[in-house]
């Protein structure tokens, strides 16, 4: 028991992943994938595997999908769920990893929780999800909320603990009250953590999206990809492949363009 | 962990702790007993059943055959992503080009929901190990081969520069400072990774490949047994906690040897 308690998670560095505008030279991240794109598109002319479709017409199943109108109401869909599970996910995560941070015994409390709701693998969960609420969109979600809440929880907590202390009792010493210390203090100073924190969360909130979809295939990009994949429809499932990839990127930049603007002066 | 000031608990500190932590165990098994237990319900099982549950399983030995047809895909899927993901990850850092080819690559398929392929490696293997190996590889790779080059990037220069100019070789320098210094890195790698290896061990069995746990958990929910459904869940998440917490033992002796050498 004890060592699960000591188990915490380490906190989180700044990966590069975190990066997802080129460093330096803008072109090059376009030329390695106009030349990944080229280098699949003659393998798989090369080779001619009905597993291996030309990239050409992937991307062109992608259009016909699109402009047949297949794509846009299971977008809606996933993106509605991915939209709750993620307002949930910080609903609930941003005032836990709060109170987390300021007060032990909200610590005490939650931090094994929080530690093996992270170590374990979330989608194991969905089964449990179904039990309660079967195919509506309560089990996606859920999944959402379980993929993305203990991150965000995590990352707010150690950003609260992480405020360094000596502005604080600085600030006590000018006479600040509590409200001055929260709001010009810890807030700021916890800020760059706890967005680190959304943006790990955002991007884990679209697996969970995707596995959710996968698992309950109803609604929804995954469902989608399930069901051309029972049709053992290679093309399609690669041109929905490649449109979640696209979501998982932007909505991970998203978050990263208002962690820009929030913590300018931070950097 | 992450207290500024390193400072003794006090016996009273440690009561509290502990109270709290179990307290809120102890309060959400009973409010899971309290909340199901009149609702009769065939899918939802209060917490008494499920322990009975667990008990059952795992003293009759239903659990035992799943459980190692799932962690053959598991060890076989962890250890190629290990063998291939650190060394690619140690030969990117120290290849400019190479790693600023390839750096968008890791950073889309990082962020890549991985099981939106599932589908397709079915499609070509079929429901075999071959599959599940190849999915549990493709989950764990690529946050190895990040985290390795993250823990190599993360070596002071100014060592490396001294190592040149006394002298030292390439081979050397990998030995004597680029390895040590990038090890803790390297195993935090592997247990996040881990992680992901369970992950994609259960998703395909979930979705696609109906053999190991996966395929208990839907027999179980197709059964209505919802207890025993509950109980292999629990199981499988103890089973990638106790791991994890293994890897994490390993992490801390390096890292306190780490800093011994350091220092």
């Amino acid at each position: 028991m004890s060592a699960l308690a000591e188990a915490r998670p380490a906190p989180p560095q700044p990966r590069p992943a975190a990066r997802y505008l080129p460093r330096g030279d803008w072109y090059v991240p376009l030329v390695a994938i106009a030349v990944g794109a080229l280098a699949w598109e003659v393998a798989a002319r090369a080779t001619d595997v009905p597993w291996l479709p030309p990239f050409s017409q992937v991307f062109g199943a992608l259009w016909s999908l699109t402009s047949q109108g297949l794509i846009l109401s299971n977008l809606v869909a996933s993106l509605r769920s991915l939209g709750i599970g993620f307002g949930i996910s910080l609903a609930l995560g941003l005032p836990l990893g709060a109170l987390m941070g300021r007060y032990r015994k909200w610590e005490w409390a939650l931090d094994m929780h929080v530690s093996w709701l992270l170590i374990s693998p979330s989608i194991v969960f969905a089964p449990i999800f179904f039990t309660i609420f079967g195919l509506s969109d309560g089990t996606r979600i859920g999944v959402v909320v379980l993929y993305a809440w203990p991150i965000i929880t995590y990352n707010t907590f150690v950003a609260f603990r992480r405020v360094n202390p000596e502005l604080i009792e600085m600030a006590k010493s000018f006479g600040a009250g509590e409200r001055q210390i929260l709001f010009r203090v810890i807030l700021p100073g916890s800020l760059p953590l706890t967005m680190a924190g959304l943006r790990l969360g955002m991007g884990r909130a679209v697996k969970g999206m995707i596995n959710g979809e996968l698992f309950v295939a109803l609604v929804g990009l995954g469902a989608m990809t399930q069901k051309y994949s029972n049709a053992f429809d290679v093309k399609n499932v690669l041109a929905l492949v490649l449109l979640v990839m696209i979501v998982a990127v932007f909505a991970v930049e998203l978050v990263q363009w208002f962690d820009r603007r929030l913590t300018y002066w931070a950097n | 962990m992450v207290s500024l000031v390193p400072r003794r608990a006090r016996r009273s500190e440690l009561v509290w702790q502990w109270g709290l932590r179990l307290g809120t165990f102890g309060a959400f098994f009973l409010w899971w007993q309290l909340s199901t237990q009149n609702l009769h319900s065939l899918l939802l099982p209060t917490f008494a059943q499920t322990a009975e549950a667990l008990w059952q399983l795992v003293s009759k030995g239903t659990i035992w055959e799943p459980l190692w047809i799932s962690n053959q895909a598991l060890l076989i899927g962890y250890a190629l992503s290990v063998g291939i993901g650190v060394p690619l990850g140690l030969l990117m850092s120290r290849i400019r080009t190479a790693e600023r080819f390839l750096d968008v690559y890791l950073n889309v398929l990082l962020t890549t929901p991985m099981a939106a392929l599932i589908p397709l490696f079915i499609m070509i293997w079929g429901p075999t190990l071959t599959a599940r190996v190849v999915i549990v590889f493709v989950f764990t790779f690529v946050i190895i081969v990040v985290d390795t080059r993250a823990g190599v990037r993360g070596v002071e220069r100014a060592l490396i520069d001294m190592a040149k100019s006394f002298g030292a070789s390439e081979l050397a320098i990998w030995r004597r400072i680029l390895l040590p210094g990038s090890l803790p890195a390297i195993i935090a790698g592997l247990r996040v990774g881990l992680g992901r290896a369970f992950t994609g061990m259960v998703l395909s069995e979930l979705l696609l490949v109906g053999v190991g746990v996966g395929r208990l958990m839907l027999k179980f929910r197709g059964s209505f047994d919802g207890d025993l459904l509950y109980a292999t869940i629990l199981l499988v998440v103890l089973e990638a906690i106790v791991c994890t917490l293994l890897l994490r033992t390993l992490e801390g002796r390096t890292l306190s040897w780490a800093s011994d050498a350091s220092a």
